[in-house]
């Protein structure tokens, strides 16, 4: 994949108040690894102090507050939008950085040509599986994508900017195993336990670096939520039937936020980057293997949309806070969400009605 | 575990509701008794604590930890546990309750009902919804006991409810104000509200 000349323009470079705007952890541990099953999973956000000046603009600050914080970056590119954004905006922004791509058995998404200087690294699978199970036990995942994202990773000379990470939204009202609308728009930010594990796992290695460059700034949240293709599938969220039960989560709006941002930039979905289907196979048969070393990592935890978006300076559209209205409210402030009394938090996978 | 089911039937069916004694248990324990009656022995690991019931929890970030109350209970009919549930805040107004198993010689008594009534007596009045998921085969059991299905919400496939093979599940509420299931004995009737120590 190769990237053309950034459309949008480059940003007025001003000092940002970096990260770490978003936290994970277990019960009463801040980025922590899970020490046992019954720990609950918790993220939360902190509020927004300005207002945002779009996704484009937000992604910038944050890359440039983040190299200024590591040094140096390499981009550890796993065929994904973050990383390519990266790779893409780092020389027009005088950042130090450069590019490590990877190839596993000869095959991997082709490095991205945007002018920062670039390394291929080439693994074999039998190594890309030792490391991954080594994984599975330091970040407690068993998903072998996100081992992948950190085998790259773990190849970084310079602290690592993992191409790794996305918002991704979801509407509760739908059941997208019958399709149909089950029930009016319930809006949530996910956030899987997988989500995080390149974090443990960067942690658990004493490696500067960061895995959630999209999350690095509460403004870079908002922005990304406040996107013009966010919103649309906020609105046909809320207004049900046939519009709600095209997008039971944002992965379209995802990808078109992405291409009006950066719109000489052709992203991807980075499994999309390693189509060979032996290759996905081995990765699922992987990813099983390293479930039956380390079981877990399967929990989720929602934040309701209609709490998250006020404290991010964003309005509630309309319709989105019938949550509110049927479930109850939380007296609560946006301090209250940042900084709250006692840590923990629960999820995971529905066991029973 | 200490269900005892061929002692407990012994004690026969009558009165069975009036003696029941209600008994707040640790979740661990909690879990670990109901895996096998939800015929997930090797999975005890997957019953979790609280589960957000499809965007129910309005809670987030550490505030679930720190705000959230949850209440796992037993039911002991002559010092043998026959029925379980647990109840949870899902927001500063609300109630959830995820499961509700009675041991199938003791259905039908008002074990299921008393144990429910107990379980939201708990909580003080300005927790005014109570919602639960219900199979569609328990719909008109929950409506005798003042539940009725959410407006706008319709059956929906359930991720792994494959128990009685049954697929479909509804969101139910029951308005605290409104009505309320009437329990087994005086002393747990759904006004006596007391509130939980933490």
């Amino acid at each position: 994949m190769s990237a053309a000349p950034l459309a949008a323009p480059a940003p007025a470079i001003e000092p940002v108040q970096g990260g770490p705007a978003f936290r994970f952890g277990f019960d009463g541990e801040a980025f922590a690894s899970r020490r046992s099953p019954a720990q609950r999973y918790w993220t939360e956000y902190a509020p927004a102090s300005r207002v945002h000046r779009g996704f484009a603009a937000e992604y910038a600050l944050a890359l440039v507050d983040l190299a200024g914080q590591l040094g140096r970056i390499e981009v550890a590119w796993a065929g994904g939008p973050v990383g390519l954004a990266a790779a893409a905006l780092a020389p027009r922004l005088g950042l130090p950085a450069r590019v490590l791509s990877l190839a596993i058995d000869g095959k991997g998404p082709p490095t991205p040509m945007t002018g920062l200087p670039a390394r291929r690294v080439e693994a074999s699978f039998d190594a890309f599986e030792s490391f991954a199970l080594g994984f599975a036990r330091a970040a407690g995942c068993g998903n072998a994508w996100a081992a992948l994202s950190a085998f790259a990773a773990s190849h970084a000379e310079w602290p690592v900017l993992a191409d790794h990470g996305e918002v991704r939204l979801l509407n509760h009202g739908i059941d997208e195993r019958l399709g149909i609308v089950a029930a009016p728009a319930s809006l949530a930010l996910v956030d899987n336990e997988a989500f995080t594990a390149l974090d443990r796992w960067l942690r658990a290695e004493r490696r500067p670096g960061e895995a959630q460059l999209l999350r690095w700034t509460p403004e870079l949240v908002a922005a990304q939520l406040d996107s013009p293709a966010s919103r649309a599938w906020m609105a046909d969220s809320v207004a049900g039937g046939a519009a709600a039960l095209r997008a039971w989560t944002n992965h379209a709006a995802r990808g078109a936020m992405w291409r009006r941002a950066f719109p000489g930039l052709r992203h991807a979905d980075p499994r999309a980057a390693w189509p060979d289907p032996a290759f996905r196979a081995r990765m699922r048969r992987l990813s099983l293997r390293m479930r039956r070393a380390r079981p877990g990592c399967s929990t989720q935890h929602f934040t309701p949309l209609h709490r998250l978006l006020p404290p991010l300076g964003l309005e509630v559209p309309p319709g989105l806070d019938e949550d509110a209205r049927l479930y109850g409210r939380v007296g609560t402030t946006a301090a209250a969400m940042a900084d709250g009394a006692e840590p923990g938090a629960a999820g995971g996978k529905e066991a029973s009605p | 575990m200490n269900t005892g089911h061929e002692a407990a039937a012994s004690a026969g069916p009558g009165a069975a509701r009036d003696r029941l004694r209600f008994q707040r248990i640790d979740f661990a324990l909690w879990r670990q008794e109901i895996a096998p009656l939800w015929h997930m022995e090797g999975a005890v690991h997957l019953v979790a604590p609280l589960v957000n019931g499809y965007g129910q929890l309005q809670y987030c970030g550490r505030e679930i930890h720190a705000r959230v109350r949850h209440v796992p209970l037993a039911a002991e009919l002559d010092g043998v546990r026959i029925a379980w549930t647990s109840i949870y805040n899902i927001s500063d107004e609300a109630l959830r309750l995820r499961g509700i198993y009675v041991l199938p010689e003791w259905r039908s008594n008002g074990v299921g009902r008393a144990i429910v009534a107990h379980a939201i007596s708990l909580w003080p009045a300005g927790f005014g919804r109570v919602f639960l998921y219900a199979r569609l085969g328990n719909v008109g059991r929950y409506r005798r006991w003042g539940f009725e299905i959410v407006p706008g919400h319709v059956p929906r496939s359930h991720r792994t409810g494959i128990e009685g093979g049954q697929e479909r599940i509804v969101q139910m509420m029951l308005r605290r104000a409104v009505a309320a299931p009437s329990g087994g004995g005086d002393a747990h009737a759904p006004g006596a509200a007391r509130w939980l120590p933490p």
